[in-house]
């Protein structure tokens, strides 16, 4: 083709070319006008304004970000003077911050930290967004720096915060400096940061930094808790910490953490005797959650298993853990047999939480027992049980002839609220049952009312049987003492007249 | 804050946390009500799982009334920002003769050891956190979809199941209804041939707006309401629980469409194509390529949102016949008699369950993972999360689901977490 052609054909096409030309322009640049006038609108009073300028503010910066777009540096530097700006508004700064988190680099970060000098918190809490989001090698490297040459609390703390959640490995050395300096918020900062930084590097520091005699307690435990965290998926840092642990908070967090492997049934049972009561209890969970076979193969039998009288007793108070809910009721029916008091107790008071029949029937027969911390927790036990046809068994017994069982049902009474048992109480007092009627003097004791009373004081006035009167009275007179009002005590008078 | 405790659930708390000198401290018979202690025809709670409701809104009426009435559940304890709603529902159940604490700070709720499992039914935004912290206190999560927020709390969700042992339904209930599993087994089976187009109905939220501030009601914590989100001056419409629109229209807390529908049908969709661990390769939103928002699968499937359905939720198209299906049971298939079609015994099943929350409890009693359990709602997440951010970018964004990266888009990679205000830093 002939020179002179391609001038023609050149100047045939110089419309689109120029036409491209602009184009790439408006693609490479960030327009500063284009972007102030857009953050003027957030001033506007219309939330409907100033809604669109977000969405115009995004499209703008979201076209200039785009893949492939080498406009992206320049389209952030317009961003930032814009930030710097005095005139720009508090809300256009906020909403630029928050465009910043998604498209900031490395370069952003001095017009960034420059939020952390003003005053406005809100401002700085979106900054420190900002540094939340730059997570480039570049933009680290940047944070890294800015740590090292920060002046206030302030920067340091957004920094710190920053490097952390952003895994900057590289920033180890100089995080750890500062853990050592006086600044106790900085610091404790610090060590956290590192927690989150994890790794091998922030490990080995930490592991460093908690034998260095010269930092205090709160400290310390700080670093316990972010080699923890640096740990979490590395199980010999796990058991490390969870074997020299100063705090019970870590020795806990760190248990929580152990792979199955590592808490086995010793780990398990170690934990068990640990004087706090949280571990002691996540140990617990842990054994019954897993059903552990190991832990309770063949039930708590004290001729057989291998707990000592203490986790024997931690165990019992929470088989209401266990599951299936059938095996917790079985081994707590078997561990009433046992010798220890405690150990009966706490075997029926996790009856009463299991509920069901079977367990309903080991709890009514054990209302025979008379020592006082068995009938406590029977008390307790049978206030609560859950079991089909509970209430309908008892009054039938109560209204059933003199038996041991009908002075049983009487005596649950008092811890269980039965619908309609109180007149059978009152019935059973003035019947000639007299294991029946002496202890439904003492379930009416517990639980009766000023009707109770007035009926039994009629029967006291009425009766002809001087033995009877007398008890009548004397338990009328005790009831009227417990109920404590003027009615009552009327009542009560009135009788003693008599 | 801690508003309320019954008597009951302290008794217990001390018996499980007090050790022996709990234990052995009381002095007289406790009478205690009937009701409160669960009888009445109903099993007692203390044997039942027990369960704290996080999050009181619109989605956890049926939660809460499952809690209270599934016979294997008691509920336990709520937790709302808002006052008022917990006075309300605590008296409503006070009505009927129950009982149960309530708490402000889900923190509390979840640091109580007798609580069993919770369901997590706030704003998408808290749903990773809130889930996340119950899981590492010993809590089962039945968590509502869309798992997460962003991709990478779903990531922190999956690892914080496995670490920690817990079972999580994610509530794509769709799973547990015969027609979407029908449908699904269909597709997977090849019984319309390869399918190459789907087309699912998703609509659409009015635009939000910036409201202008309005005072904070003193029942609502709105600090804690907006927890992680970025700070924005309270407005009621900002915070109602709407399906219409209310915070659903804000990409602040949650995806949109894409996360409110897309929660449901791209579930169905990842099941029936037998892709729960892994996903779509390329996002495109609406008015980039073609009219439809879409997404496309390694092997070209193409998912459209909001196409011709043909009124179905989702209308699977395969080289040889089609399956429509949706909600109440509509299942229609071209040819018709796929429908009633028996699958052979070397056909795929997919997992059956028909009661999403009963199939949670049942993983929970046999420690198995449920029917959407962490790894699925990730996986569905992601979808919801970038095609929301393939539309908030207005361009295509290409995924690799191996690797779980972003490819070529250094801004888009970005968006695949969001910094969070403090200090409602995500726990770990």
């Amino acid at each position: 083709m002939p020179f002179h052609s391609n001038i023609d054909h050149l100047m045939k096409i110089f419309p689109s070319l120029l036409t491209l030309l602009c184009l790439s322009t408006r693609l490479l640049a960030l327009d500063a006008a284009q972007v102030s006038s857009v953050t003027a609108k957030f001033s506007d009073p219309s939330g409907d304004v100033q809604y669109a300028a977000r969405i115009e503010l995004d499209k703008l910066i979201d076209a200039a970000t785009a893949p492939g777009n080498s406009g992206s540096a320049a389209a952030t530097r317009t961003l930032e003077e814009i930030l710097a700006k005095p005139e720009t508004s508090k809300e256009a700064k906020k909403y630029l911050l928050r465009v910043l988190s998604r498209v900031g680099t490395a370069e952003s970060v001095p017009a960034v930290l420059a939020i952390f000098r003003g005053s406005d918190a809100m401002l700085k809490e979106e900054a420190r967004q900002v540094l939340e989001s730059l997570k480039s090698p570049a933009a680290i490297t940047a944070l890294t720096a800015a740590l090292t040459a920060a002046t206030t609390p302030q920067e340091r703390l957004a920094l710190l915060e920053s490097l952390g959640i952003n895994r900057a490995t590289n920033a180890v050395p100089a995080i750890a400096a500062l853990i050592t300096k006086p600044d106790a918020k900085v610091a404790l900062a610090a060590a956290e940061s590192l927690g989150k930084i994890g790794g091998p590097e922030a490990i080995t520091t930490l592991g460093k930094l908690r034998t260095e005699a010269s930092l205090s307690a709160p400290l310390k435990q700080e670093i316990d808790k972010a080699l923890l965290f640096a740990g979490k998926t590395n199980a010999k840092v796990v058991k490390k910490v969870y074997q020299t642990a100063g705090s019970p908070e870590v020795k806990l967090a760190a248990f929580l953490l152990l792979n199955p492997a590592d808490s086995p049934a010793a780990v398990i049972q170690d934990a068990m005797k640990s004087e706090d009561s949280s571990l002691r209890l996540a140990a617990i969970k842990r054994g019954m959650a897993a059903n552990t076979p190991d832990l309770l193969q063949g039930g708590l039998n004290r001729s057989t298993d291998p707990f000592s009288p203490n986790e024997r007793l931690v165990i019992l108070q929470n088989l209401p853990l266990l599951k299936p809910t059938e095996a917790a009721v079985g081994i707590a029916i078997d561990a009433l047999k046992s010798e220890s008091t405690e150990e009966r107790a706490s075997a029926i008071t996790a009856l009463g939480i299991l509920g069901g029949k079977p367990a309903f029937d080991a709890v009514f027969q054990s209302l025979t027992i008379n020592e006082p911390t068995i009938s406590r927790a029977l008390a307790s036990a049978i206030s609560r049980i859950d079991a089909p046809a509970a209430d309908e068994f008892l009054l039938a017994k109560i209204q059933g002839p003199e038996s041991p069982e009908k002075v049983l049902a009487i005596k649950a009474a008092a811890s269980r609220l039965i619908p309609g048992v109180r007149p059978l109480l009152v019935q059973t007092i003035l019947s000639s049952e007299k294991q029946s009627a002496q202890e439904s003097m003492k379930t009416l004791y517990a639980i009766g009312g000023i009707e109770e009373l007035k009926l039994l004081c009629a029967a006291a006035s009425s009766s002809t049987d001087a033995a009877q009167r007398g008890s009548l009275a004397s338990f009328c007179k005790r009831l009227a003492t417990r109920l404590a009002t003027d009615e009552a005590k009327q009542l009560a008078d009135a009788l003693k007249a008599d | 804050m801690k508003l309320t405790e019954n008597n009951h659930t302290a008794s217990r708390r001390q018996i499980l946390k007090g050790g022996l000198a709990t234990l052995f401290c009381g002095s007289a018979p406790m009478i205690l009500s009937s009701r409160v202690l669960g009888r009445a025809g109903n099993t007692g709670p203390n044997s039942l799982i027990r369960i704290g409701v996080i999050g009181n809104g619109l989605i956890s009426e049926g939660h809460r009334g499952y809690a209270l009435t599934s016979g294997q559940t008691s509920l336990a304890a709520l937790c709302d920002v808002n006052r008022q709603v917990l006075e309300k529902l605590s008296g409503q159940i006070k009505a009927n003769g129950g009982s149960c604490d309530t708490y402000t700070d889900h923190r509390e709720l979840c640091a109580r050891t007798d609580i069993d499992a919770v369901f997590v039914t706030t704003p998408d935004h808290w749903h990773a956190a809130m889930s996340i912290d119950a899981m590492r206190h010993g809590k089962d999560v039945y968590v509502e979809k869309p798992m997460t927020l962003t991709i990478d709390e779903g990531k922190a969700m999956v690892d914080a199941a496995a670490r920690y042992g817990r079972i999580v339904q994610v509530g794509s209930q769709q799973r547990s209804n015969d027609s979407f599993r029908k449908a699904s087994e269909l597709v997977l089976n090849g019984y319309i041939g390869k399918v190459h187009t789907i087309v699912t109905r998703l609509g659409e939220f009015g635009q939000p707006t910036q409201f202008s501030e309005q005072p904070v009601p003193e029942y609502l914590d709105y600090d804690r309401w907006l927890g992680p989100a970025p700070w924005e001056p309270y407005h009621a419409e900002r915070v109602l629980g709407d399906y219409g629109g209310g915070w659903r229209k804000f990409w602040e807390y949650g995806s949109r469409k894409n996360g409110d529908w897309g929660a449901h049908h791209f579930d169905i969709i990842q099941w029936a194509l037998g892709m729960d661990e892994s996903g779509p390769t390329l996002f495109v939103p609406k008015g980039v390529d073609g009219e439809h928002q879409h997404h496309i699968y390694a092997d070209g499937t193409k998912v459209i949102r909001d196409g011709d359905s043909k009124g179905a939720m989702i209308r699977f198209i395969g080289e040889s016949g089609e399956v429509h299906v949706g909600r109440d049971d509509a299942f229609v298939t071209i040819p018709a008699e796929l429908k009633s079609l028996a699958l052979k015994p070397s056909d795929k099943r997919l997992y059956a369950s028909t009661d999403h929350r009963r199939d949670w409890l049942q993983a929970i009693r046999t420690r198995s993972q449920p029917i959407c359990h962490a790894g699925i709602g990730h996986r569905t997440g992601t979808i919801c999360q970038l095609s929301g951010i393939a539309e908030r970018l207005g361009r295509a964004v290409k995924w690799d689901p191996a690797t779980e990266t972003v490819v070529d888009d250094a801004v888009a990679a970005r968006m695949t977490d969001r910094p969070r205000r403090a200090p409602y830093a995500l726990p770990f």
